[in-house]
């Protein structure tokens, strides 16, 4: 493949383009869902494609296109550079970075696993499904639906640049995600329960005991029989703690969106001009890492889609803030060094900044010391979802489930937990973290920036304890 | 490849692909292919993003008795037409279990009309694209020396699908499409205020005053004050807001597949009085102007235009083919693809359409002695809980309402409720519709939902 990159390339060049990067992707996704007992998905989609950035005196054009023959990279490369001439003045802030003293040649690195799901069939996978809706399921009468779905995302990317860098590497992640939807019961309202399991990893990662589709189903019921005799969360400011889940969404959602330099360059984040300065208590320590210890069950990114290594970035220790997630231009702009954050989700996307595996550093708390140390008010567990504006650090999550903490013991299970606040008072608002750092990734779900929506990304916490933080609810 | 000749080349190759999944030992088959090129071009703050590109690419649904394959792959090419149904093969043969609520794909029908289609959107070259973005980026950034930051974006989208299947159809729809976005951010002292604005037409609109409008919102916000209330208000949300309410409360509500699975909040209340007398929705595929008009769905069934609630009593769900079969109804020419050929038929609406009432906007306040005015966007409105329909959302562009004026910008506040049962506390529906991307939408008042701010 790396010739028809390297066609590319030399037509860009030859048509005045200071500088050209080309990718290919050619990726496979599957998605298995069934619900209820009824095989609702069996899909596979394959994305092959050609990507070209032509930059312009500054400004970077893109185009795409499907089509492998040559005639169809050269019209993309002419459309790429074009786009760029036409957008030339309108840009203030010039892309420019600086050419790599060093080149990289890299050829088809790939992660060492046992049970690659390439090389294992439906059935094998349809199996996990199966066997994990089974044990959710449990055979009892207050459960209404069940959902179980698999995930797998693997292929091959490339790339080349003008620096003469050659990479190609073969993403890899695995998925299983269950949802169990139950009877409250007293009433008529519906409670869930939900687990899942997923990150770069074969599928011997089910072979694990506590990953199993048995262990994650029994779970999710047990998490949704709890859940039946849940009170109302209350409403108001609380002591709380966070599990590693939700506080991991909270370093990549509330957090992590901040730190994206294109959000600085154009002065779209309450980050702006904070650099060097103490934005949370000093227990608070934000990573963001393309390859973390094989212990974590983190999203693998070697390379950025510049060709950048990725590398473990500090974005906050002991509550300063240390810096940004990078792209090369933005990186030259502010003055730092590229951080391999420059992502597209693939060959119909530019690059642009995103996030890694993105998590709050471990603390020196257990998790029986944070409920004593919280004394009185809100445990929250696991997320369904949430929104951000990094231009005004607010934020808004669901927790999945909760429980109300007092005399720094777990009284009762809370359900319809909204946790929501601003980022900067949340950070100074951290008390301590756990040691238990986890880190998770998967294939459902995802990370979404602009219309690149999901895009594979890990994230993680160990449980956090906030000194206060605001919950929602109707009153 | 033309767009004048996009028609037959999509039928023509679907046609090829039907026969090989024949020759494959196929019972049954679909093949949907899709083209699509995008124009993009986006100014934030002075950093460019200017991309194009030709994105193609063939979904492929095959039946052996009631077992269901689905495999998609991008190109526009036999190669890529293979592998899919190759794939979708593969799957067929493994899977054990059948799909019993299945029989066929979509039975042929004549098509319906496709929308509008604009020419100049064909023709517009990057340079026409850069211009109007700089133009619309430079009216927002010269409105106010507060505003901080701005986002200015035009998209021309054109291109075709069609729809092929063995039971005899065979059927194509091309559309246009020109989006335009802004957001703004407005600082004063350490307050910041963030605006939003967009437009998606199928043809270049005459009014492009989106930068002007969106600068003037944001700093219309600045200097906001706490509400200090708590308890239940009226609120009188704009278009845009309630363009995210209505599809809140009806993605699941009149969702044929969420009625079947027993989902939907409306799902036993068909002939049952569930809104206000005033209130009259309709599902119209057929809008010429409407963004998701066509000849036929995404599977090949012609589009509808479907009363959902008239007088305030609910008429009738949104239904493709497949649920249709299953809930004893018929398709409403309703089935959507997410992710164009990357998906398999799902139920989504068209263009949902609202029917104004009588009052101006003006009015509507006039009549509010307390009261919030809602705008733009709320957070936390896609998480409500759409089986019970309870929402609790935080509002930040909201302004306080007095003695019939709008006074000030507050703080963020939160406005919870509930989806459904809002319908019949509605006070008024407003005479001025704007059309958005799949709602056609008033201005709406509510009473009952409790706010805390």
């Amino acid at each position: 493949m790396f010739d028809i990159l390297r066609y590319g390339l030399d037509i860009g060049e030859k048509l005045g383009a200071d500088y050209v990067e080309a990718r290919f992707d050619d990726l496979q996704l599957r998605t298995l869902g069934i619900e209820n007992q009824k095989i609702k998905e069996t899909d596979l989609n394959r994305r092959r494609g050609i990507g070209i950035t032509a930059y312009y005196k500054g400004v970077s054009g893109y185009s795409y296109t499907g089509n492998l023959e040559r005639d169809a990279v050269k019209k993309c490369v002419e459309s790429a550079l074009g786009i760029a001439k036409a957008s030339a003045e309108m840009a203030t802030i010039k892309l420019d970075f600086d050419r790599r003293e060093k080149t990289t040649k890299v050829h088809d690195l790939k992660l060492a696993v046992k049970k690659h799901p390439m090389d294992f069939d439906l059935s094998y996978k349809l199996d996990l499904i199966e066997r994990l809706e089974q044990a959710a399921l449990a055979d009892v009468d207050w459960i209404k639906s069940t959902r179980a779905y698999y995930g797998e995302f693997y292929g091959s990317k490339y790339f080349m640049n003008s620096d003469g860098d050659e990479i190609s590497w073969n993403p890899l992640v695995v998925d299983l995600r269950i949802s169990v939807t139950a009877s409250a019961a007293t009433g008529d309202a519906l409670v869930r329960g939900q687990n899942s399991k997923g990150g770069s990893k074969g599928l011997e990662l089910y072979d694990k005991k506590d990953s199993t589709p048995e262990y994650l189903g029994k779970k999710a019921h047990e998490w949704a029989k709890e859940q039946r005799d849940a009170k109302a969360s209350p409403a108001g400011k609380f002591r709380t703690l966070c599990d590693n889940e939700l506080s991991g969404v909270l370093a990549h959602e509330s957090f992590g969106h901040c730190a994206e330099a294109d959000f600085v360059l154009t002065n779209s984040t309450v980050l702006i001009n904070r650099l060097n300065e103490k934005i949370g208590t000093e227990k608070v320590t934000i990573i963001d890492e393309g390859i973390t210890n094989e212990k974590y069950n983190s999203f693998w990114l070697p390379y950025d889609d510049e060709g950048t290594k990725t590398s473990k970035t500090v974005l906050v220790e002991n509550g300063i803030l240390k810096g940004y997630l990078h792209n090369r231009a933005s990186a030259k702009i502010l003055g730092q060094e590229p951080t391999g954050n420059a992502r597209a989700m693939h060959y119909r996307f530019n690059p642009i900044p995103r996030m890694k595996n993105t998590y709050f550093a471990p603390g020196d708390l257990t998790e029986e010391e944070a409920i004593e140390q919280l004394k009185e008010g809100i445990y929250a567990i696991q997320t369904s979802g949430g929104q951000v504006s990094p231009t005004e650090g607010t934020f808004l999550f669901k927790a999945v489930r909760g429980y109300w903490i007092e005399n720094g013991e777990i009284k009762h299970p809370i359900k319809d937990v909204t946790i929501k606040g601003e980022l900067l008072a949340l950070l100074n608002n951290v008390e301590g973290v756990t040691k238990d750092l986890k880190i998770i990734s998967g294939y459902f779900g995802g990370c979404g920036k602009n219309a690149q929506y999901p895009l594979p990304v890990g994230l993680g916490s160990g449980k956090i304890l906030f000194s206060e933080a605001m919950f929602g609810g109707e009153q | 490849m033309g767009f004048d000749t996009l028609k037959d080349d999509l039928l023509s190759l679907a046609d090829t692909g039907l026969k090989y999944a024949k020759n494959q030992g196929a019972d049954q088959a679909e093949i949907y292919i899709s083209s699509q090129n995008t124009l993009n071009v986006q100014n934030q703050s002075g950093m460019i993003d200017a991309r194009d590109g030709l994105n193609e690419g063939i979904g492929v649904r095959l039946a052996k008795g009631k077992k269901i394959g689905f495999a998609a792959m991008s190109g526009m090419t036999e190669e890529s037409l293979k592998h899919a149904i190759n794939e979708a093969i593969s799957v067929v043969k493994t899977i054990n279990q059948e799909n019993k609520g299945f029989e066929t794909f979509m039975p042929k029908q004549k098509p319906a009309k496709d929308g509008l289609i604009d020419h100049n959107i064909i023709s517009a070259s990057s340079e026409d694209i850069v211009k109007s973005t700089n133009r619309i980026f430079k009216e927002a950034k010269e409105y106010d020396k507060r505003i901080i930051s701005v986002m200015a974006q035009t998209q021309s989208i054109y291109g075709g699908y069609a729809v092929a299947n063995t039971e005899g159809v065979s059927a194509a729809s091309l559309f246009t499409a020109y989006v335009l976005v802004t957001d703004i951010t407005a600082m004063e002292g350490s307050q910041r205020k963030n605006a939003f604005d967009f437009s998606v037409t199928r043809g270049i609109p005459q009014d492009q005053s989106v930068g002007i409008s969106c600068a003037k919102k944001a700093i219309n916000l600045l200097n906001s004050k706490p509400l200090g209330h708590t308890g239940i208000l009226p609120t009188v949300w704009n278009p845009l807001v309630m363009s995210g309410f209505w599809q809140a409360s009806l993605q699941s509500s009149i969702n044929g597949r969420q009625v079947v699975e027993k989902n939907s909040y409306f799902m036993d209340k068909l002939g049952d009085k569930v809104g206000i007398d005033a209130l009259e929705i309709v599902d119209d595929g057929q809008l010429p102007e409407g963004t998701s008009t066509s000849a036929i769905d995404e599977e090949g069934a012609p589009r509808h235009t479907t009363k959902i609630i008239e007088k305030g009593v609910l008429h009738s769900f949104l239904y493709d083919s497949y649920y249709g079969n299953l809930g004893k109804a018929k398709s409403t020419g309703n089935a959507a693809r997410a992710n164009s050929y990357e998906s398999t038929p799902n139920i989504a609406p068209t263009t949902i359409v609202i029917k104004p009432g009588t009052k101006g906007f003006d009015e509507i306040i006039s009549e509010i002695d307390k009261g919030i005015y809602v705008m733009d966007s709320v957070m936390g409105m896609v998480h409500s809980n759409l089986i019970s329909g309870d929402f609790s959302c935080v509002a930040t562009s909201a302004y306080l309402i007095e003695k019939g004026e709008i006074k000030h910008s507050l703080d963020s506040i939160t406005i919870a409720g509930n989806l459904y049962k809002s319908y019949k506390d509605i006070l008024h529906i407003g005479s001025d519709s704007k059309l958005l991307p799949n709602i056609k939408t008033p201005t709406v008042a509510f009473n009952g939902f409790t706010i805390n701010g």
